[in-house]
């Protein structure tokens, strides 16, 4: 009975391998964590990541630029961090030079942890063909919080050439973590 | 209609490229379906119209056409008759005939009336026929003027519906050719910003530096003087930096992506960085930044752009961002501009003019592109004449082309890459790549060395040359012939360079000989020994060995040489090499271990000649290529150029694997909510016994679950026959798992996954932490007491408490998923996983009644009513009742009422409901203060006179201290109606006992008896 019981334990630890992913090997992907990370997220949350968004943009668009500057975080090797009191100059300089006159909401989505798009066309002035220029925000979702980032380098976001976007097979991301 | 609708066209107006036209264009396409539709049935009436006319046409010109048949019919039977009658008269018969016949024709003649009346008569008819024939042709030409006027008619609609199907086909062209917005193509991000990007090569121009005539000190690698001609280019300084712009391309779409006029309309790119400005030499000359359209053409709905920009080097300057914008001019006076795009600078610095891998031709300067060695080109004439050649050229086989053997190094950030010299002169226009050569003399020549070749200036044919006495002058050597013989041995040097403009940016030297034998570089040999072995996946560096008897089998019996020969004719490379990801070439790399060579013990057939090491390291990049490789090393005979490869095979066996915990004390594990036997350990706060009495200690060391209080670690069989030797030392340490599948919460882990958290992770709403070791200890905050006493009871739904039931019951079962991950050997090397469930027990379930009233209601006292009535039993998680016969039990020397430290009892007196207040809904519960205000309900204690019997009630407030057993027994709730005669009626109230782990809540429901009249008392 005893060996019988060991038996079946050890088919079942066996099994108990936690669930399979998509890769070749049986690896978390890309597109494991996108299902995994839509899946958790939940209506109320992307309100309020489009809602905070929504409120850094009216900050650029009437000011003060300092609020609207102090709502972005820098997300660098999967960690975020407070920027710098030189990059928030630099920004603060940037959105003086070419400021947001107006702004509409070109899209969003939503892929995984450190990696969702929302993107705004800004016009640069009031005339009537206004130079516009678009502006796409990186939110970041950290314990439960989000936190405003702005798309960067080779981040990947949907408004990209697909040959340029991460590939669905790809190695999942890595965890972002907050740096404390 | 047709300028309707080519308004409406033209009507749609521009909000965003992405806006979805299908509506409009699904309407403008009903539209025209209408209309066509409708043309169609007007062309079909028409069509019936004209054959409803043609029908009766052709009825008409019947009926003429029967009426002048019968007329001509009956004319001609008369003068059928009168020829009759002439042909008789004509006959000179019996006159008495003709009598007869001509009375007879008077008769008939009579009956047909006299000649003139016969002539009246066929005038009359002829003119009745006449004015038929007159009235029948002004009838068709009636008829024909009214048919001619129908289709006229109808040609007229006809015209105008096509002018209508036209006009709506001129609006959709004008549509599709009107060029309405442009959305740059981002190729990356800065700052948030939408960026292209761009690259300028940054080189250094070069002032040549010449030969003075007869310098000294520079000989072949023969040791032969050599001399360079007064004025010969040898070498080259650097002056200052120059940009050299790349021609890069930027995508835009197009809306809409059908636009026809890219080809017609005039592009400009244009730079927006105003509030920058580069003060030059002169102040009237400021120099900025500048995108120049090379090229445009349409591409799948986009319009791709080639563009340089001038002055590169000026773009992203300090605290500002560089933008750039597309504008086409679509007609005069009408543009389109796109979006803005940040412009990002990538920095490119030229590094080397090399000879490509392919061409096999080599130098002595190394360089780090992978895969390429010691191949790119001297920077002195003077190093290009002390080394031996590079290029060898035969002498008789015509013209050898240089360029193809040749590419460019260069520096993309910290990156070193290479491209061709066409990828390079289409990406950078505006450089050129030029040959030359050196006028120099070697040893005793007199013949420049530069007489024995030319090369062409542009194409970089280099054809052997030598000196034809009689022509006196060079001239190539013969093709397939002996002709030309004495340019063999002769060593011209090349001068390559790279010019931008008129500026030289690169100047590099080699060196070829002119050959005899054509130059073949013969292919490499492969030589594969026996595979080893596969290693085991382990932490301490392993190696394969190849001995000294293998090495002779193999390789000299492949070569045909003795060992001799061999170690003489080749030298080791020293490297280690496998196939590059195109299993195509060999590549040199260390990922899957070092091979060294041992030259010096031969003759030994038990020392290694080869060793093959693999560390940790390459052991995890073997497995990642299923466990086996193959990795070689490289021998190369000088003379000939010969490479011999050899090839070793060999592999890594997959990590240990380990049966976990097959020692379980089945009896302290159960089955699992969701059916999986045994695989859930139950903890719960520590059994009370005289020396145990902290009931919050909740914790519980999980190996305790294992016989020996160590869980097995046993390698699987399949382990067994490569790691059974093997001292592995198996280690387990213990975490919550990723999936939490318990549905009560949702559960959180920290980074480290020894803490588990509801919700977030932050310290008020921890729920359980574990150690490495296994030690599970339940929290003591607000959050991890509330969930334990709301679900972490053991009862099943119908009411049965077995803990070996299998309890499908999930939602009352609390449990945390536990992963156990082995792993072995110092470096920890993970051998897989294992999980199981911990359940965390409730301490206490409390059971609580309802009340009802025994007797009536006292004017003077009201009804009190005993809450210690209300609790009908407290049971702990081990089925020990807490309080027993109306007393607080006592197990083991424990007081149990004391150990589970209930201390109080909250009566939410305040909020307490009556139902049957309300005639129309007397099940509605309502608050007692508010619909019955008159009635009294209070919460207090009550004593009774001993001698006189009189219960006496005291108020008290909430919550009441319970903590001693006994203060339980007189709490009570007293009610009073003041003397209001009432039915029947319940009240509801929540009580909640606080003990060691929380609060325990429940509704009451008391049932009032019906109030006696107390006025005739």
């Amino acid at each position: 009975m005893k060996k019988f019981l060991t038996l079946i334990f050890t088919i079942c630890l066996l099994c108990s391998c936690g669930p399979r992913y998509s890769g070749a090997n049986g690896e978390k992907t890309q597109k494991d964590a996108e299902k995994e990370f839509l899946g958790s997220l939940t209506d109320e949350s992307k309100r309020e990541v489009l809602q905070m968004a929504e409120y850094f943009m009216e900050k650029l668009k009437n000011g003060p630029l300092e609020d609207a500057v102090n709502m972005i975080y820098v997300l660098h090797d999967n960690v975020i961090y407070q920027k710098s009191e030189e990059y928030k100059h630099e920004l603060i300089l940037r959105f003086s030079v070419m400021p947001v006159i107006d702004y509409s909401l070109d899209y969003f989505n939503f892929s995984t942890q450190g990696n969702n798009d929302i993107c705004y066309t800004t016009k640069m002035s009031n005339e009537e063909n206004a130079p516009t220029i678009k502006l796409t925000l990186n939110p970041v979702l950290v314990d439960g919080k989000w936190y405003l980032t702005f798309k960067d380098g080779t981040q990947s976001s949907k408004a990209l050439p697909e040959d340029k976007q991460i590939h669905e097979l790809a190695p999942a991301p890595t965890e972002i973590t907050l740096n404390k | 209609m047709a300028l309707a609708l080519a308004l409406a066209c033209t009507t749609l107006t521009y909000t965003s490229c992405t806006k979805d036209y299908s509506d409009e264009i699904n309407n403008l396409g009903k539209d025209i379906e209408n209309l066509q539709t409708k043309h169609d049935q007007d062309i079909a009436a028409l069509k019936s119209d004209i054959q409803s006319v043609k029908t009766s046409i052709s009825s008409l010109e019947s009926a003429y056409k029967s009426a002048d048949e019968a007329l001509k019919s009956d004319i001609k039977s008369n003068a059928d008759a009168i020829k009759a009658l002439q042909a008789e008269v004509a006959k000179k018969a019996d006159l008495s005939v003709l009598n007869t016949k001509v009375s007879e024709l008077n008769d008939k003649i009579a009956k047909l009336a006299s000649k003139t009346e016969l002539e009246e008569a066929i005038k009359g008819v002829q003119k009745e026929l006449g004015d038929l024939k007159t009235a029948l042709e002004k009838q068709i030409s009636d008829l024909d003027k009214a048919l001619r006027d129908v289709i006229k008619a109808l040609d007229g609609r006809v015209e105008k519906l096509e002018e209508a199907v036209k006009a709506c086909s001129d609006a959709q062209a004008a549509l599709s050719n009107e060029l309405k917005s442009l959305v740059v193509v981002p190729q990356l991000y800065y700052g948030g910003v939408e960026a292209v990007s761009y690259s300028y090569l940054a080189a250094n121009t070069q002032k040549a530096v010449k030969a003075l005539g007869t310098e000294a000190g520079v000989t072949s690698e023969e040791g032969a003087a050599a001399k360079w001609e007064k004025d010969a280019i040898i070498s080259y300084e650097t002056v200052k930096n120059v940009s050299v712009a790349e021609l890069a391309t930027a995508e835009y779409h197009m809306n809409p992506s059908t636009f026809a006029g890219v080809d017609k309309a005039s592009w400009t790119l244009n730079g927006y960085d105003k509030e920058y400005k580069t003060k030059a030499t002169s102040d009237a000359e400021v120099k900025v930044w500048k995108p120049v359209v090379n090229a445009v053409e349409a591409k799948e709905g986009d319009v791709v752009v080639s563009y340089v920009i001038e002055n590169a080097e000026l773009l992203n300057p300090a605290e500002k961002i560089s933008v750039m914008n597309l504008t086409a001019t679509v007609a005069e006076g009408k543009t389109v501009d796109s979006d803005y795009a940040a412009v990002v600078l990538s920095n490119v610095n030229l590094r080397s003019l090399a000879f490509t891998k392919d061409s096999k031709w080599n130098t002595v300067n190394e360089c780090n592109v992978a895969a390429e060695n010691k191949n790119e080109l001297y920077n002195t004439a003077a190093d290009a004449v002390k080394n031996v050649p590079s290029v060898k050229v035969t002498y008789n086989k015509g013209a050898y082309n240089l360029k193809k053997d040749l590419n460019i190094h260069y520096l993309d950030g910290n990156d070193e890459k290479n491209m061709t010299l066409a990828a390079f002169e289409a990406k950078y226009p505006g450089v050129a790549i030029s040959f030359s050569l050196v006028p120099y003399t070697l040893g005793g020549n007199v013949t420049l060395e530069s007489a024995f070749g030319s090369v062409d200036a542009a194409t970089g044919d280099f054809t052997p040359m030598y000196w034809d006495n009689s022509a006196k002058k060079s001239v190539p050597c013969g093709v397939d012939t002996e002709e030309g013989i004495s340019a063999v041995g002769r060593e011209p040097v090349v001068l390559v360079t790279v010019t931008y403009g008129d500026d030289v940016i690169l100047g590099q030297y080699f060196k070829i000989k002119i050959v005899k034998d054509p130059v073949v570089n013969p292919d490499p040999i492969t030589i594969t020994l026996e595979p080893f072995d596969k290693l085991p996946y382990i932490c301490d560096d392993q190696m394969n060995k190849t001995t000294w008897k293998q090495f002779t089998y193999n390789i000299l019996e492949a070569l045909k040489l003795d060992y001799n020969e061999f170690v003489n004719a080749y030298t080791w490379d020293e490297k280690t090499y496998v196939m590059d990801e195109e299993e195509d070439e060999l590549v040199e790399s260390t990922a899957y271990g070092t091979v060294v060579y041992h030259k010096d013990n031969a003759g030994s057939a038990i020392n290694d000649a080869f060793l093959w090491t693999i560390n940790k390291t390459n052991a995890e990049a073997i497995l990642k290529k299923d466990g086996e490789v193959s990795v070689y090393t490289g021998f190369v005979n000088p003379t000939n150029n010969q490479k011999v490869y050899v090839e070793f095979v060999g592999g890594v066996h997959p990590a240990a694997a380990f049966d976990f915990g097959a020692n379980k004390i089945n009896n302290e594990w159960f089955d699992d909510v969701n059916a999986e036997a045994l695989n859930t350990a139950r903890i719960n706060v520590l059994v009370p016994n005289a020396t145990t009495d902290d009931v919050t200690n909740f914790t519980r060391d999980l190996t305790h679950f294992f016989v020996g209080y160590k869980p097995s670690c046993e390698l699987t069989e399949g382990s067994k026959a490569v790691y059974g030797e093997l001292a592995l030392n198996p280690n387990s340490t213990f975490a919550f798992a990723d999936a939490q599948p318990c549905k009560l919460a949702k559960f959180v882990l920290s980074t480290d996954k020894l803490s588990l958290y509801k919700d977030k992770v932050d310290a008020d709403s921890l729920v359980a932490t574990i150690t490495p070791a296994g030690v599970v200890t339940y929290a003591t905050t607000d959050v991890a007491k509330e969930l334990l006493n709301m679900y972490g009871l053991y009862v099943s739904k119908d009411g049965v408490t077995d803990y070996n039931q299998v309890n499908k019951v999930q939602e009352q079962i609390l449990f945390a998923n536990v992963q156990v991950t082995t792993t072995y050997g110092e470096c920890k090397i993970p051998a897989g996983t294992s999980n199981f469930h911990v359940r965390f027990v409730r301490p206490l379930t409390i059971d609580f009644a309802d009340l009802a009233t025994d007797s009536e209601e006292s004017a003077v006292t009201g009804y009190n009513i005993y809450l210690k009535d209300a609790i009908s039993g407290i049971v702990d998680w081990n089925k020990q009742a807490v309080i027993n016969d109306g007393e607080a039990n006592v197990i083991n020397g424990v007081n149990m009422y004391k150990y589970y430290q209930i201390s109080e009892l909250n009566v939410d007196i305040d909020n307490a409901e009556r139902d049957n207040w309300d005639t129309k809904d007397p099940a509605k519960w309502g608050k007692i203060s508010d619909v019955t205000p008159k009635a009294q309900i209070a919460l207090g204690t009550v004593t009774v006179n001993e001698t006189t019997g009189v219960v006496t009630f005291t108020e008290a407030n909430s919550p009441i201290d319970i903590s001693d057993f006994a203060s339980l027994q007189n709490v009570v709730i007293n009610y009073k109606n003041d003397r209001a005669v009432v039915d029947s009626f319940k009240v509801k109230v929540q009580l909640t006992i606080e003990y060691a782990w929380g609060s325990y809540p429940a509704d009451v429901i008391i049932t009032i008896k019906p109030t006696k009249d107390t006025s005739a008392n």
